[in-house]
């Protein structure tokens, strides 16, 4: 049962500010901190009076869309964010949000990278690590019989702060920050400070989850509100060569490179630091220009950065979009393919596997992904800003798990300790290119990507069911063809062939076809042994005598012994004629055989009305002629995409374990 | 379902070929074909 900050006795309340004597509100009974709207003043509430020690330095403009005053939903309960707390760590900074749900429960929104992370202090459980060491990133943990595990481990201070607060907060107050996150979105949060220790427990929420309203005007991206406002608010100067650096992600960038000199700065805190000075000669020049916005999954971003990044084969470019409201996302492009990437606040759950038996895979949201790649990868140029303090040489592992067209990114920082994941989806070229309005055509795609859709592998879905449903109905065709055919015998008659007697053709008695037109059998048996017999036979209307069909059938048999018994043909063959119109018919048959042969009888009989099975036999084959075609370049696509990877679940003759 | 699927234009034929068939020897057709095309490919050499 968690422990939730309870009501006191006391409702909201309004004080005298010891400093400047304005009304400081108390909104919440709870809330011991608060700072004055009018002078700054840090006001501490005690039990019947307040008390001020200090001043708060005014916090940095952002562009976040949250104030207080914002009012959100989550799962059903309405709150209104009615405090703020700045905090940095040595890679950025963020804004906790104090959040005052209906209820009069106190909870924390965390607002970092465009996503959130709602929460509320729990009771500390008896058997939780009391020291912040013990929980190593990676480490499983168990808190309120949900399984959690360790994401990060930072060091926090306190920037600044606004409105009230449950807890007292003057800048510089530090303590040590490890943030967990469960399998299906859940998020804990252990918070390590010089004699206290809290434990909040919440989950992650995307912004259109969280239903916001009374939100805060963003200048330059809501209606009515001109760009220059913005430049006028967020724009710096940088301490390398003093151009002016303008933030397009003010409050979110943690770093940015100046327009002018190309200098890393240090975007975290208000007072810029330089993280290095510009040092590339030649600079790239990014396909979608910084600033450029594009209007992709019906979000509206603009082109806040970009890096380029390389493993131990390859590099690739990646775009970082910001919007406002929904955060960060990125849009990596290698080879002429493109793909849509999301940070994701979800953990996969991920199974190590043996290589090429059953290979590791995350499943996600009831897929599987199988590891495509798992390698060091460092970036090794940068320009605009980032969510983090991006540097040249940042190396970070990631693991790639694909499912086309979606991948799942592993990636973790040994300097940071962290581990995040993110999620990708492949995007057509042309849908880049028609976003952010470009006017010079985007690079050719080259070669099969990692996560690019089978176009194949679709249509064999498709004829998945559609195949065996075709097969279905020519055999049934076949099959009422077959049992409405008659099958009767008309004619039978034994004769010989002798050798030496010419112009003898044999002429046999007329038998009758009745009903319509219809396929006729001719069965010819001789007992032929290492020889062979050929007739030649007219079918002739016994009215008119003129020849209906002619054909020739052979009869050959062989056997013998060669290394182990052998033979070829057989003592009975016969020949169907298709659609023979009803009537009167005899036959003329020539006969001739091998030299060897001097006399060999032979019996024709002729047996109407039967099914033609060489036409359901084709038509079988022409049906299954496409659905080949597509397996096998289906097979074929595959085989390129994974020639790339070391996890390939195919089997190529080449690879070799040297 | 969409009827104009591309997709099924090889089904369609093969079912076609199997109806057109209806009333001859589809093997023996293939046959006859198979050994017309081979005499316009071989050049003749009795006229040489």
């Amino acid at each position: 049962m968690p422990f939730q900050t309870k009501l006191f006795a006391r409702v909201s309340q309004t004080y005298d500010c010891p400093n400047c004597g304005g009304a400081v509100a108390f909104q919440s009974s709870i809330a011991v901190f608060a700072v004055c709207p009018f002078c700054r003043s840090m006001v501490v509430r005690h039990d019947v009076n307040v008390e001020a020690i200090g001043e708060m330095a005014a916090l940095p403009p952002d562009l976040s869309p949250l104030q207080i005053g914002t009012k959100g939903e989550i799962d059903g309960q309405g709150f209104t964010l009615i405090g703020r707390v700045r905090l940095a760590y040595d890679e950025g900074s963020w804004n906790e949000w104090c959040a005052l749900f209906g209820d009069n429960r106190i909870g924390w929104v965390a607002e970092t990278q465009g996503f959130f992370m709602v929460s509320f202090e729990v009771a500390w459980p008896a058997q939780f690590p009391t020291d912040a060491g013990e929980l190593t990133v990676g480490r499983a943990i168990e808190i309120e019989q949900e399984a959690y595990t360790v994401m990060d481990c930072k060091e926090t201070v306190c920037l600044g702060s606004e409105g009230e607060l449950p807890i007292v907060a003057p800048p510089q107050r530090k303590m040590t920050s490890v943030d967990c996150m469960g399998t299906d979105g859940q998020f804990a949060s252990a918070q390590y400070a010089e004699a206290d220790k809290k434990l909040f427990v919440g989950r992650y929420a995307h912004f259109d989850e969280l239903k916001f309203s009374e939100l805060k005007p963003v200048p330059g991206w809501t209606d009515g509100l001109a760009e220059p406002k913005r430049n006028e608010t967020t724009s710096l100067k940088c301490p390398n060569c003093s151009a002016a650096v303008v933030l397009r992600a003010a409050g979110f960038s943690m770093s940015a490179t100046c327009g002018s000199c190309g200098s890393l700065i240090d975007t975290a805190t208000p007072d810029l630091r330089l993280i290095r000075r510009a040092r590339e000669k030649q600079r790239m020049n990014p396909r979608i220009p910084i600033g450029q916005r594009g209007m992709l999954f019906g979000v509206n971003y603009e082109v806040i950065g970009f890096q380029h990044v390389k493993d131990e084969y390859s590099g690739w470019l990646e775009y970082l979009l910001f919007n406002p409201w929904q955060g960060f996302v990125w849009l990596v492009n290698y080879g002429g393919h493109w793909t849509f990437v999301r940070r994701l606040i979800e953990r996969p759950e991920v199974a190590e596997g043996i290589y090429s038996s059953s290979a590791a895979h995350a499943k996600f949201k009831g897929e599987s992904y199988r590891i495509f790649a798992d390698s060091k990868v460092t970036t090794d140029y940068v320009l605009g800003e980032f969510y983090w303090k991006v540097a040249v040489g940042m190396a970070a592992r990631v693991t790639d798990f694909v499912h086309p067209p979606r991948i799942l990114s592993r990636e973790s920082y040994p300097k940071l300790v962290e581990e995040t994941w993110s999620q990708g989806e492949y995007i057509q070229p042309e849908m880049v290119q028609k976003a952010f309005n470009l006017n010079e055509p985007l690079p050719e795609r080259s070669g099969i990507y990692l996560n690019q859709p089978n176009p194949y592998a679709e249509k064999g879905r498709q004829l998945k069911w559609l195949v065996p449903l075709l097969v279905l109905v020519l055999l049934v065709m076949q099959i009422i063809s077959a049992s409405s055919a008659a099958h009767r015998p008309v004619f039978q008659y034994d004769f010989a062939y002798e050798a030496g007697i010419t112009n003898a053709s044999i002429v046999t008695q007329p038998f009758e076809i009745q009903g319509g037109n219809q396929a006729v059998e001719f069965i010819f048996n001789a007992p032929v042994d290492n020889n062979w017999l050929e007739l030649e036979t007219d079918l002739v209307n016994a009215d008119t005598h003129l020849v209906a069909a002619t054909f020739t059938q052979g009869i050959e048999y062989y056997h013998g012994y060669d290394d182990g018994p052998w033979s070829e043909g057989r003592q009975q063959e016969s020949y169907v004629l298709p659609a023979v119109a009803p009537g009167k018919y005899y036959l003329t048959l020539d006969a001739s055989a091998d030299q060897a042969v001097h006399k060999m009888p032979f019996t024709v009989t002729v047996v109407r009305d039967v099914m033609i099975w060489s036409n359901f036999w084709i038509a079988l084959s022409l049906l299954l002629v496409y659905p080949i075609y597509c397996w096998l370049r289906a097979w074929m696509f595959e085989r390129a995409r994974w020639m790339d990877s070391d996890y390939t679940p195919l089997v190529f003759a080449t690879k070799s374990d040297d | 379902m969409k009827i104009r699927n591309p997709i099924y234009l090889p089904f369609a034929v093969a079912l076609a070929v199997y109806v057109g068939l209806a009333n001859h020897n589809g093997w023996s057709l293939i046959q006859s074909l198979a050994s017309r095309a081979w005499q316009h490919s071989t050049p003749n050499t009795q006229h040489k």
